[in-house]
Formats: structure tokens, sequence, C-alpha cells
């Protein structure tokens, strides 16, 4: 027992007090960013799960997920359209995205809830799971990189950003929980059988929501080609092929490079069933136009000239303060790829700058410039690495007293001020679907005939149709703007223009092979009232004129033709046609 | 052999059941006017089903990779493979995937179990 001895265990037991205020701090600060966290979350479902009618679905594509988990709760074959999603229509290939609404529909199951309730539910949770993945890789990094990186986060609950949690960008959502851990298989690639996890996260993420997954690899490919350069690999090899044999066994760069090739079979098995319309996605229009004046780029800066102003795009300003964050960010993390050596900062500094360059092209197709909805949380690492250099350069400053103290007061002070700024506001609780619409719908499900039609008149909130496919029967909808045409003029006919299913894609399989047909032909179809077995209308308008039309009608095909009413509550009344295809009413001028 | 995996597994189960009680208690606060039972279904609907299905399969890298690492990786496995498999068995069978998923998170975590039995003979 000597003297160095009791000095190593004086050190051990500094070291292990130090850690244990540190891990506290650690622990205080994450609970006060849970509070703020599930403050924000609290506008989105009324403290509930479970509600009588689709809740804060604030656009159509909310309700795909709920017709989609349906569909696979009730139906025998997933890779085709049940008849009400492909008016009628047999064979027709489904091509939508099914991981989410499995997922959705096995919950739905197992606690007996509505499927649409899960909508939210989701996006929320893997929202909240793929911020804390992140935050745990960050901590491989640094801890208070990881914390600083948090804040950031919060933004997705506020406006516009929260179009990707109330407007259904779900399969997004759903999708980047697996772009996140697929970061955690880069950072363990050279491990043996790790390339099977990460074939399975791309699998996964292609049948969620391709583009994430694409841009994803984008970052991939940034990481790889920086390892590549900084340990001169690419020169080394140039030189002297044959070192590739020493490469493959030694070098972590070149054995992760090789298990990620490896992961493409794992991957490719995911997609199998897509195969065959790949194609037809890679040459889809792109609708990155409405957020610039040039067909490539979607400028980030919002000017009247510029960028026409979309409420629900995002663009920098909307990032407040952030957004110069997240620049000092970009360059420092470009500075860091270029000058430093660290292989996990070059995992997840390619990853975010990549996906921070993807928002601004729409070489993925439809919708890509969408991924800025979710930039809170893909790109906490810029902002993270940001505040923590100034953490550092404030702690230099202080000459270093008491630093846990500045770190803790930095952290508090952002999140009051992301607390101020971001809070989001409770939204309308049933823009669409109200209990009145659900029960009508709910009525349908269970009373109308699989081979029956079902006209929806036009109503006030029927802009968002996918909302009538929840019926899971075959239904078509007046078209809006020509039923104004006729109620302009003053005069009811039985005559209406009609449209069905609006899903733009459209597969029919054909002896084998796979045919693409044009789902307009169902679309602007002048047909009369009295072909339709079921006619469902709201009673209510905010618009006299609608109303006046809309109730005569209505009148006129119970006491003209053979119409009864076989459903009706506060809002809603449907109608039963005895005589399909019958002789229906003439022509009436409304006075 | 079975001493070792049981002793593994009962020190997995920890950290499994840490989550679990932190997934309730964020379900609790969130869904407050929710009734407890349906709070408590629906973490066990996400832990049985996806969850516990995926760190399973990942425990084959119990000594390579660290535990909150592993439980990472395996959230990611069961959200993205489970409902995958039942794709593939509804294209081969068209029976409805609600009548047999229970049975494929549970051989998930069987076939986990086992692979960590066959990691752990040929560690040996």
């Amino acid at each position: 027992m000597g003297v160095n001895d009791t000095n190593k265990e004086e050190l051990e037991l500094k070291f292990k007090t130090d850690f244990f205020k540190k891990v506290r701090l650690e622990f205080v600060l994450l609970v006060i960013f849970a509070i703020i966290l599930l403050k924000f979350i609290s506008v989105f479902d009324g403290g509930l799960l479970a509600h009588p009618a689709p809740y804060n679905h604030l656009a159509g594509d909310m309700f795909n997920i709920g017709i989609y988990a349906d569909f696979v709760k009730y139906e025998n074959d997933l890779a085709t359209l049940p008849f009400y999603l492909s008016q009628g229509v047999k064979n027709v290939v489904n091509i939508f995205s099914m991981t989410g609404p499995i997922i959705t529909a096995q919950l739905s199951q197992f606690t007996g809830i509505e499927s649409y309730d899960f909508t939210m539910h989701i996006s929320l949770l893997f929202i909240i799971l793929s911020t804390a993945i992140l935050y745990i890789f960050l901590r491989k990094i640094d801890n208070k990189l990881a914390l600083l990186s948090l804040p950031l986060s919060l933004l997705v609950f506020k406006w516009p950003f929260q179009y990707a949690i109330t407007w259904g960008m779900h399969m997004s959502n759903v999708n980047m929980i697996f772009i996140v851990v697929s970061l955690f298989c880069l950072f363990y690639l050279d491990k043996k059988y790790i390339f099977i996890v990460l074939g399975i996260m791309n699998g996964a993420g292609f049948l969620s929501h391709a583009r994430e997954t694409l841009m994803f690899n984008t970052g991939v490919a940034l990481y790889f080609l920086v390892r590549l350069i900084k340990e001169k690999i690419l020169i080394n090899l140039a030189k002297n092929p044959a070192s590739i044999k020493n490469y493959l066994k030694e070098n972590t760069t070149i054995i992760s490079l090789k298990n990620y090739i490896y992961s493409v079979p794992v991957m490719l098995i995911f997609m199998y069933r897509y195969f065959p319309i790949l194609g037809s996605f890679l040459y889809r229009k792109s609708t990155t136009l409405l957020y610039g004046t040039n067909q490539l780029f979607a400028y980030l800066p919002q000017t009247k000239t510029v960028s026409p102003n979309v409420f629900h795009h995002v663009f920098f300003p909307h990032f407040l303060f952030y957004q110069y964050l997240l620049v000092i960010g970009l360059i420092a993390a470009i500075y860091f790829l270029i000058f430093k050596n660290n292989r996990t900062a070059d995992i997840i500094l390619s990853f975010s700058i990549m996906i921070l360059a993807n928002g601004f092209f729409s070489i993925f197709g439809n919708k890509t410039a969408q991924i800025r909805h979710l930039w809170p949380v893909l790109l906490i690492p810029l902002v993270g690495l940001s505040l923590y250099m100034l953490n550092s350069y404030l702690k230099k400053a202080t000459k270093e007293k008491s630093s846990n103290l500045l770190f803790a007061a930095m952290f508090l002070g952002i999140i009051i001020i992301t607390a101020i700024y971001f809070t989001p506001e409770s939204t309308s609780d049933y823009p669409f679907s109200d209990p009145y619409t659900w029960d009508a719908i709910k009525w349908i499900r269970l009373n109308v005939e699989n081979d029956a039609k079902t006209l929806i008149l036009f109503g006030d909130r029927h802009n968002q149709e996918t909302m009538f496919y929840l019926t899971l029967k075959n239904q078509f909808r007046t078209n809006r703007d020509k039923y104004f045409e006729q109620i302009s003029k003053n005069i009811i006919s039985s005559k209406v223009i009609t449209q069905g299913v609006i899903f733009g894609e459209f597969y029919v399989r054909v002896n084998n092979t796979i045919v693409e047909k044009d789902r307009s032909i169902f679309s602007n179809v002048k047909e009369s009232l009295c072909d339709y077995n079921y006619i469902y209308s709201d009673k209510y308008s905010q618009i006299p004129q609608v109303q006046t039309y809309v109730i005569k009608s209505l009148e006129k095909l119970i006491k003209e033709n053979n119409f009864v009413v076989v459903y009706q509550n506060d809002l809603v009344v449907i109608l039963k046609n005895n005589d399909i295809g019958g002789i229906c009413f003439e022509d009436e001028v409304l006075l | 052999m079975n001493h070792e995996i049981r002793k593994i597994i009962l020190k997995e189960l920890k950290i499994i059941g840490l989550m679990f009680v932190l997934f309730y208690l964020m379900f609790q606060i969130h869904y407050y006017k929710e009734n407890l039972f349906i709070i408590l279904k629906i973490a066990i609907a996400h832990f049985y089903l996806f969850i516990i299905p995926g760190y399973s399969l990942c425990l084959m890298f119990y000594d390579k990779i660290e535990r909150l690492d592993r439980l990472v990786l395996g959230i990611g496995v069961g959200y993205g493979l489970q409902p995958f498999l039942l794709y593939a068995i509804n294209d081969i069978t068209r029976i409805n995937v609600m009548r047999y998923n229970i049975y494929v998170s549970g051989a998930l975590i069987m076939i986990g179990v086992l692979m960590l039995k066959y990691t752990i003979l040929d560690k040996k």
C-alpha cells in the first residue's frame, strides 16, 4: 500500500462524484425538456387517445392512413386494392406504402380503438422517438452537444412545421425512425451481420416513404466519400490496387463500405412488390415549383418575387433565431468534415448536411421539399454544433469557472425562448369530420351493400374527399365547381357531374403483366341522381343558396321519385333509392 | 449454457422494463383523460408487437454493441421487419394479417432467443 495507490483511489472517487453530478444535471435538464415537450404536444389530441370522430385531421392525407389501416384490418389481400378504393375495378395493384397502415391496424386491433385515432398517435410517438434516438447518437460525440441539440426539435409542433403532424405526413414520420436508426447501423457497420439490420432499415424505409430513405443514402454517400478522401484510401488504391486485400481486413471504412453493399440485397427483398412499377416514380412531375421559380431549386428565403407565399411551406425565416444557428452549424459541419477526423461526427454531419441540401432539390420527385417540415428534428445536430461552439467560447471567456452552471443556464435560456416563440396553438378539433359525419359513415359501413353506389352531395366541409373512403363502400362525389355552376343557374336538376376516388396511381394486373391506366376516366361523369343506390348529404350549409338547393333536391327525390330516408342525425341525411336507373325528376327553376 | 442465456435475458429485461415504464408514464401523462386500461393496452401493444421482437433479434449483438444502442436498433428492426413479414405472409397466403400478427411477433421473440443461444455457442 503506497502513496500512489491512495492518490489513485482519491482520483477515482473524485471522478465518480463528478460523473454523478453530470448525470444528475443531464437528468434534470432532460426532465425539464420532457415537461416542455409534453406541454407542446398536448394541443394535438385533447388528452384522449380515442375520439368520437377523426380528430385534428386538417387535410385529406390524414384520412389515408386510417383508410389503409382499415383495409389491412378487414381485407385478405393487401396486394390488390379493395373495390372501394378502385371504384369497383378488379385487380388494381396496391402501391400505397403499407408499413404505417400495418402498424396502425395492429394497434387498433390490440386496443379496440378506431384506426384513425392512431394517425396522430404514431406521428407524435415516432417524432419523439426519432429525436430521442438522434440525442442518444449525439451523446457519442458529447453529452452537452446532444442536450443543446434538443430544443430545435420542439419547432416541429409549431405551424408551419406541424403540417407534418396534422396534414398527413404520417408516412414520412414513420420513415424518420428508420433513417435515424440507420445512423446507428452506419456507426457499427464494421461489425459482423450489422448489414442485415441496415438492409432492414433501408427496406422498411422504402416501404414507408422512399424519398427520405433516398435522402439518407445521399448522406451515406457523402460520409463514405469524406472517409475515403480523409484516409487517403482512394489515392493509395490508385497507386497500389493490391492493397485492397489489407483494407478489406483492417480498414473500418472499407469494411463498412463492403457491408453497406451487402445490405442492398436485404433491402431489395423488402421492395420485391414494387419492382414492376418502380420506373414510373422516377419521371413523376415535381411540385417543388411551388416553392420557387426554378424547376430544380426551391428557394429558401421567402420573398414576394422569388417564392410565392404558399402558407404551409417552410422557409428559413420560420426558424426565427434558429436560422442563424443552422447556418453557423452548417459552416462548422463542413469545416469538421474537411479538417477534423472524427468518424462519429462524420456520420451525423454528412447526414444533416445532405438532409438540408435535399430540401432544395426536386430530383426525387413529387413533394420532395416536404422534408423541410421535418428539419426541426433532422437538423438538430447542426444547431447542437453551433450552440456547443458558443458554449465552448463562453466557457473560455469565463475562464472555465462553473462551466456546468453556464451550460445549464444556456440550455434553459434556449428552452425558454423556444417556448415563448414556438408554443403551438390549439387547432380546430373537427375541421372536416365530426361525430355526426363519422356516425353516418359508420352507418354506411354497416348497412350499405358492397355492390351499391353512394353519391356524396356537396357539403361545406366535403372538400377533403378521402374522409368518405372511410365508408369502405363504393362512393362518388359531386364535382364542387360544376355543382356551384349548377346552383348559380338556379335550376334544380337531377343531372350531376361526379368524380370517383382521387388517388393518382392506377395500375391494373392483366395476365401477369401490370398496365398503367388513367384514373380520370371516373372523373367528371354526368350522371342522374337516380342512378345511385344511396344519396348522402349534409342538411346545413353556411351558404344559404347551397342549403336551399340541396334541401329542395332531396325533397324532390323523396316526393317525385322512389327515395326514402334511411338514416339521419342532426347534420347528415342518407336517402335510399328503391328504383335504381328509373326516370328522375325534371329540371325546375328555383324561385 | 441455459443458465448463461437466462442471466443475459434477465439483464436485458431490465432495460425493456425500464423502457416500458417510461412509455407508460409518457402515454399516461399525455392521454391524461384516457382510461388507464387503454393506456396499458397501448403500451403492451407497442412492446409485444414491435419493440420486444426487434430487441430480441438484436440480442445476437449482445457482446458487440452496448445495450442502449441495441435497444435503438431493436426499435428500428421491430417496427420495420414485423410489418414487412405480415405483408409478405399475406402475399403468399391471402390470410388476413390480423389473424396471425401476434404469432409472428411471438415467433420473432423466440427466434431472437435462439439466435442468442447460437451466438453464445459460436463464441465458445
